[in-house]
């Protein structure tokens, strides 16, 4: 009950702030549609009233949060839709593409790390570090286009772009699983490859911390195998610190990822919060900040849950936790 | 000539220049293949499935292949205002005073099999006049004072005073089924959902959307003209990255984007199958400069610093060419433009000249602050070269890039010295409110703050002026007073490319500002 008090007070101040933030900057939606076209004041006027605009900011605002209490996250200027379809149609390719490369993130990640710790400073370790630390170094956007230049182009073994084929609507569920996943393979490689080279030396690090330990110095003393020690005694030691560091992830897994959203044209919450806010389309701001907040909640949530289970001694700091 | 007997010779020159008959899409070839599914590039999404609410051109273009206009716009614009090809209109005509325009549509139905009528015109007239919908392209129905329905198939449009672009305003609007948008009030058109509305007259209906990736597009059975469209149907391939959309389009997976930038044009070219095909885009860019700022309100300084950037070089260099130098705000293809008016040369001795006349020199040089928008890579690198070349003549320019909004409000509270801005067309320009004494800040956008009792007595006149050719002196007369006054330095004319693959043919696009004009005579290669 006290965590869901804190978090409808943080929701409402990072709501209120952000709002506070989009109404200072400078320009209206009437911009966004006069463009370059030269439009007289009273048409401006026009538009500024045909969207309510022309209401102080203040009641716009309480309008808003009355709705949003009621379901109603209210209407995208520019995207011609109510909000909450808006949503619902980018939070799926999001989660697909989030989740596909947090598992790339993840996998990989351990691999990595369990391989540079099994034959520490070896020739594997060694490229591994490189190789690594290469790819946590290379801008995503360079590596996307690489990625297609490479793999859609050259080699054409992945789609270039979009979350699913032409015509697709009509084909059975299981193919359009599949070809969602497909789409979906580019995107989250380099998405989830880079952040795996990253990973795997927060595991590192936790493994050869807790390969120091008296513990697993008991189980070498009583004849367990290198691999042994590290997949059965010292990574079980490093999963509090990645199951929190997995729940924290939650809210970055489903505010999507901009760069990458762009250079595939995956339509997701990256660039809807995006254009959004280019577009000064204050209700879609407003409803990815709600969803990224109440992600926040529940992410760090879910991670204090899962600590409390992977660590039995994080059991009674969490039924204290506020 | 009375005023009433120019109307309606100017009504009868651009009524024969048209016609009756058919609509006056390219010829069938001989080769053309029906079926397939074009694939577009694009790097914007539609945003409303409404042309009176939408506010993006690239949707206005898909909508007009929708919800079609009375006529179509020919590409005849250079010298005289544009001929229309009867398109849902089979034929038009005047009234002997000239006032009244009375159109007869063709036996059409919409794509639900109800016929078009006359009650639909009015309609769209309704919405088009709607405070509540609030379309910005109204302007171009002010002076029409009634439409009403003469007939099922016959409707009229009642002007209050005969000018030159009555045919082009009463065109301007795709008709709209009032059987389908008639059951949305007027004061819910901006916060309705229309990609459901799936009724129309063009050759295309919509037949999916999901936003932020895929537009699709399929062939409208009951369109009037039976052998049109070839294409079984079109997707649009949302993309906002343009390198991605390039690469798509070299390994065949996108048939067509418009909007190529110059920079890419040569490598693109140079790809075996892939055509280019430049087209006038109806704007201008131009650097303002705020005349309420000395030394910037004396016109002798404005001209002095046209004439020290070398526009030429930059079209040449940013644009590769693709492009001409701006001798004013008549565009070029533009049939008011004026073709003995050439653009201030490149003269930085002159420049030089005028600038130590007013005090200005390496010992006291004039410093101005150029704004303009950032994400607008041409813009940026002309302000940079236009810094280069006005650093010759002792003028000190420091660049500053800053969001769009940010510029258009600074520009609209006269906070800054000058500006790269852009004005693009919707069928003509409204130099009053660019350059009439009247429209200066606040809420006009005379930005640059540009005050001349002339320019204003000639802009009524042009106003006044009842037929084209009594338009076209007036405009000359506007061109070479604002020629002389320099309030913009005008820079360029831009292109706009449209680059087509192997697989797409009888691509044509030769209407100012809409490159999809002839889509249903596209078909594919098979």
């Amino acid at each position: 009950m006290r965590r869901a008090v804190a978090g409808a007070l943080l929701a409402a101040a990072v709501l209120t702030l952000t709002f506070v933030l989009v109404e200072a900057a400078p320009g209206s939606p009437a911009d966004l549609i006069a463009g370059e076209r030269p439009l007289s004041p009273e048409v401006r006027a026009r538009l500024d009233a045909a969207y309510g605009l022309d209401r102080p900011p203040l009641s716009r605002y309480a309008a808003w949060l009355l709705g949003a209490a009621r379901g109603d996250l209210g209407w995208s200027i520019s995207r011609g839709r109510p909000v909450t379809a808006v949503l619902s149609a980018a939070l799926p390719p999001t989660l697909l593409l989030s989740g596909l490369a947090l598992s790339i993130q993840l996998g990989l990640g351990l691999a990595l790390a369990v391989l540079h710790v099994v034959r520490p400073r070896g020739a594997f370790d060694h490229a591994a570090g490189v190789f690594g630390l290469s790819l946590a170094s290379i801008p995503t956007f360079w590596l996307a286009l690489m990625a297609i230049l490479a793999l859609s182009y050259r080699v054409p073994l992945f789609p270039p772009s979009s979350s699913r084929s032409i015509g697709s609507e009509g084909w059975p569920l299981a193919v359009r699983a599949l070809d969602a996943l497909w789409h979906a393979a580019l995107p989250a490689a380099v998405l989830g490859v880079g952040a795996a080279a990253a990973f795997a030396r927060y595991v590192r690090a936790g493994l050869l911390r807790a390969l120091g330990e008296g513990f697993v110095r008991a189980a070498r003393a009583r004849g367990a195998s290198s691999r042994a020690l590290v997949t059965r005694h010292a990574l079980r030691a490093t999963l509090p610190p990645m199951v929190t560091l997995a729940g924290v992830s939650l809210p970055a897994l489903v505010s999507g990822s901009l760069v990458v959203e762009v250079v595939f044209g995956w339509p997701g919450m990256g660039r809807l919060a995006y254009d959004a806010v280019i577009a000064r389309d204050v209700p879609v701001v407003l409803a990815t900040v709600l969803v990224g907040t109440a992600l926040v909640v529940v992410g760090s949530l879910a991670a204090d849950l899962g600590l409390a289970w992977a660590d039995p001694r994080a059991r009674g700091a969490v039924a204290e936790a506020p | 000539m009375s005023a009433k007997a120019a109307a309606l010779a100017a009504a009868i020159a651009i009524a024969s220049a048209c016609g009756r008959g058919e609509p006056g899409a390219t010829a069938k070839p001989a080769e053309a293949q029906r079926g397939g599914t074009l694939v577009v590039g694009a790097i914007t999404d539609a945003d409303a499935w409404n042309e009176y609410v939408s506010q993006q051109t690239a949707a206005v273009n898909l909508l007009r292949r929708m919800y079609l206009r009375l006529g179509q716009e020919q590409g005849d614009t250079k010298d005289h205002p544009p001929s229309f090809a009867p398109l849902l209109a089979s034929a038009w005509s005047f009234s002997p005073d000239g006032l009244t325009l009375t159109f007869t549509l063709r036996d059409a139905v919409w794509s639900d099999g109800t016929p078009v009528r006359a009650s639909d015109v009015v309609f769209t007239w309704k919405a088009q006049t709607s405070k509540e919908v609030a379309w910005p392209g109204g302007s171009s129905k002010e002076r029409i004072k009634d439409v009403h329905a003469v007939d099922d198939k016959s409707v009229a449009f009642v002007f209050d005073r005969a000018y030159p672009e009555m045919l082009a305003d009463a065109i301007e609007g795709g008709i709209l089924p009032e059987h389908v948008f008639g059951k949305v009030p007027f004061s819910e058109w901006r916060a309705h959902d229309w990609s459901t509305a799936g009724v129309g007259s063009g050759p295309f209906l919509l037949s999916s959307w999901k936003p932020g990736e895929e537009i699709a597009l399929v062939r409208n059975p009951r369109y009037f003209e039976k052998d049109r469209p070839y294409l079984d149907g079109i997707v649009i391939r949302v993309v906002p990255d343009l390198g991605n959309l390039e690469t798509q389009l070299l390994s065949g997976n996108v048939d067509l984007i418009d909007g190529v930038p110059p920079a890419d044009a040569k490598r693109l070219s140079a790809t075996p199958g892939v055509t280019l095909l430049p087209y006038d885009n109806p704007m201008f860019d131009y650097v303002g400069w705020n005349a309420a700022r000395p030394p910037l309100d004396d016109p002798e300084v404005r001209r002095a610093l046209t004439l020290a950037i070398d526009r030429q070089a930059i079209v040449d260099d940013l644009l590769f060419g693709y492009g001409r130098v701006s001798a004013g705000p008549l565009l070029s293809s533009w049939w008011p433009a004026d073709a003995t008016l050439a653009p201030w040369p490149y003269d930085p001795k002159e420049a030089e000249r005028i600038l130590a006349a007013k005090g200005y020199g390496p010992g006291h040089p004039l410093a101005i602050e150029m704004m303009t928008n950032a994400g607008n890579r041409t813009r940026e690198a002309v302000a940079v070269k236009i810094q280069e070349q006005l650093a010759k003549v002792g003028v000190a320019v420091t660049p500053r890039t800053v969001e769009m909004r940010a510029l258009r409000e600074a520009s609209a509270a006269g906070k800054y010295d000058a500006y790269i801005g852009g004005w693009r067309f919707s069928g003509k320009l409204d130099l009053k409110g660019i350059f009439g004494s009247a429209s200066r800040p606040p809420g006009g956008n005379n930005v640059v703050a540009y005050a001349s009792h002339e320019t204003d007595r000639l802009i009524d006149a042009l106003g006044a002026a009842s037929d084209w050719r009594t338009a076209k002196t007036a405009y000359a007369g506007i061109a070479h007073r604002l020629h002389d006054d320099q309030p913009y330095t005008f820079l360029y004319e831009a292109k706009r490319l449209v680059a087509v693959g192997p697989r797409a043919k009888g691509v044509v696009v030769d209407v100012p500002a809409d490159p999809l004009a002839r889509l249903e005579s596209i078909w594919i290669a098979r």
